[in-house]
């Protein structure tokens, strides 16, 4: 299958994870790795570490629901309207529930070979903000973390699709913004949900949260709709023309 | 071709660039157009803009060189070493850089034919935006399409994470046609103040930033090169797998950035 025909057939779950066919713990594991193997990083350095949330973390994958879905920008699937609803269902049956949930954050790397024989050889220390620990936090470092674990994601998305398995993204939470002079996280709040600091794991800013599973045999009620032809009035996500975000000098 | 396969043959390429075999425009257009038509982004939005300069716009791409490659985390290829007539320093030892650079007919193989600079952009309201906004009475929601807020550290990750996925899209597909493509963040940043309502920004080592390209007038996110690779060994070239060489990246376990429970 081509490129073109395996990225088309995602769409981003919201309300049909199948509940009863679940990936093992030894498809993801083995997805990741060989994700990990083709994905590419600056010095090969992946400045990020991936928290992997599975079917019998129901406790940390709530917390994390909590921490998005009630945030000011997310819950576009009604998560906090459904809650009684979900609850009579039984948590499984809540097509709601991913399987598997990813935390994307930060991380400070360890110096490869190559970083180290260079280091040494230009005698600068600098250089390589992923490793240095007074540094790893700087806006230009986590922009750097963000395009590479999006470039990640999206081979683990092609990796995904020719499993059938489906893959959907957040990036609605509470955001830690590094204050360089006081040497610490801002931290914003969530009115209704959760913070970060409800998940001990997560150490460094967050960076993306993605969901994993098969999607069920039923139709999503709250799928997007990204190719309806009527303009207006049916939440029509429509995307902008090439030309309005490229500019072409040949 | 599995997705494996494809990616697995993706190099970054410093020296090696083909300037004999050029691709066309309209083949970088169709490709950007149907990874436009894959890639995700929240609410379809794309809160980004993409400048790709061609075989002819050598100015500009000239201009981007000496901005990135120049920069205090840059240079890998030894870009700035001609003032020195060459002359750098190796884990090799002093090697010239003429060496390894030119073609038999004297073209600098470090040149990509095509050149793309992504960078932030004001995203128009789409129908879902506007009915949304309009049905909760909240028109702050979508910080991507708000003139006081798209500039925000916030968006500014959102926007990268998009940049990333696309750009891996374009890559299996420039793969999938046999062209190579490689990727530059390495650069002068540009940060936003929201206090003050301007960008603070770096320069590089001669003194370049992004004010050098007029077009670019919010943050570049990402510098990306697209071409056919040159049949040459590229000495610059990472190397992943071979301990030996000069230039092996070797990359972390997967438990060292992976924290796994089921």
């Amino acid at each position: 299958m081509s490129i073109e025909e395996l990225f088309s057939k995602r769409r981003q779950i919201r309300a049909a994870w199948d509940q009863n066919k679940v990936p093992s713990k030894e498809m993801i594991y083995d997805l990741l790795k060989r994700t990990q193997k083709i994905s590419p990083s600056k010095q090969n350095l992946y400045p990020f570490k991936i928290h992997a949330f599975g079917p019998h973390n129901h406790i940390e994958k709530e917390k994390v629901a909590q921490i998005c879905k009630l945030y000011k920008t997310g819950s576009v699937n009604d998560w906090d309207l459904d809650k009684e609803n979900a609850a009579n269902r039984g948590q499984n049956n809540d097509y709601k529930n991913a399987p598997w949930v990813l935390v994307f954050e930060l991380r400070m790397c360890k110096a490869n070979t190559f970083v180290k024989d260079y280091s040494e050889t230009h005698q600068d220390w600098g250089r390589f903000t992923q490793v240095d620990e007074k540094r790893f936090r700087e806006t230009a470092n986590v922009k750097l973390s963000c395009i590479e674990v999006g470039m990640f994601t999206k081979i683990l998305a092609g990796l995904c699709l020719e499993n059938n398995l489906a893959i959907s993204y957040i990036r609605s939470f509470p955001e830690w913004t590094w204050k360089g002079q006081k040497q610490e996280y801002s931290k914003n709040k969530n009115k209704h949900g959760l913070d970060w600091g409800a998940l001990p794991e997560i150490t460094e800013v967050p960076l993306f949260v993605v969901q994993l599973g098969y999607k069920a045999d039923i139709e999503d009620p709250l799928a997007s709709n990204v190719c309806g032809d009527k303009k207006g009035g049916d939440l029509l996500e429509d995307k902008p023309s090439i030309d309005e975000i490229l500019q072409f000098k040949d | 071709m599995s997705i494996e396969k494809i990616y697995s043959k993706r190099r970054q390429i410093r020296a090696a660039w083909d300037q004999e075999k050029i691709p066309s425009s309209e083949l970088i257009h169709d490709m950007l157009q149907r990874t436009m038509n894959i890639s995700p982004s929240k609410q379809n939005l794309f809160p980004f803009k993409i400048h790709a300069f061609g075989p002819k716009c050598k100015k500009e791409k000239d201009i981007i060189g000496s901005i990135c490659t120049m920069f205090d985390t840059g240079s890998v290829n030894h870009w700035d070493d001609h003032k020195k007539d060459g002359q750098f320093n190796s884990v090799a030892g002093d090697l010239n850089v003429k060496d390894y650079v030119f073609d038999q007919k004297g073209n600098d193989l470090r040149i990509a034919p095509w050149v793309l600079v992504f960078e932030n952009r004001l995203a128009k309201p789409n129908n879902f935006v506007k009915e949304h906004s309009e049905l909760h009475n909240d028109w702050t929601r979508f910080t991507q399409v708000d003139p006081k807020r798209y500039r925000e550290s916030a968006n500014t990750k959102l926007t990268c994470i998009e940049v990333g996925m696309f750009i891996q899209t374009l890559a299996g597909l420039c793969l999938e046609k046999e062209l190579g493509i490689s990727y530059i963040r390495s650069f002068p940043e540009r940060q936003w103040k929201g206090k003050s309502g301007v960008y603070t920004q770096d320069t590089n080592k001669v003194g370049k930033n992004w004010d050098e390209l007029p077009q670019i007038t919010e943050a570049p996110l990402m510098v990306c090169q697209i071409g056919y690779v040159a049949e040459v060994d590229d000495y610059f070239k990472s190397n992943i797998t071979d301990p030996n060489d000069i230039h092996w990246e070797n990359k972390p376990q997967l438990s060292e950035i992976l924290n796994l429970k089921d």
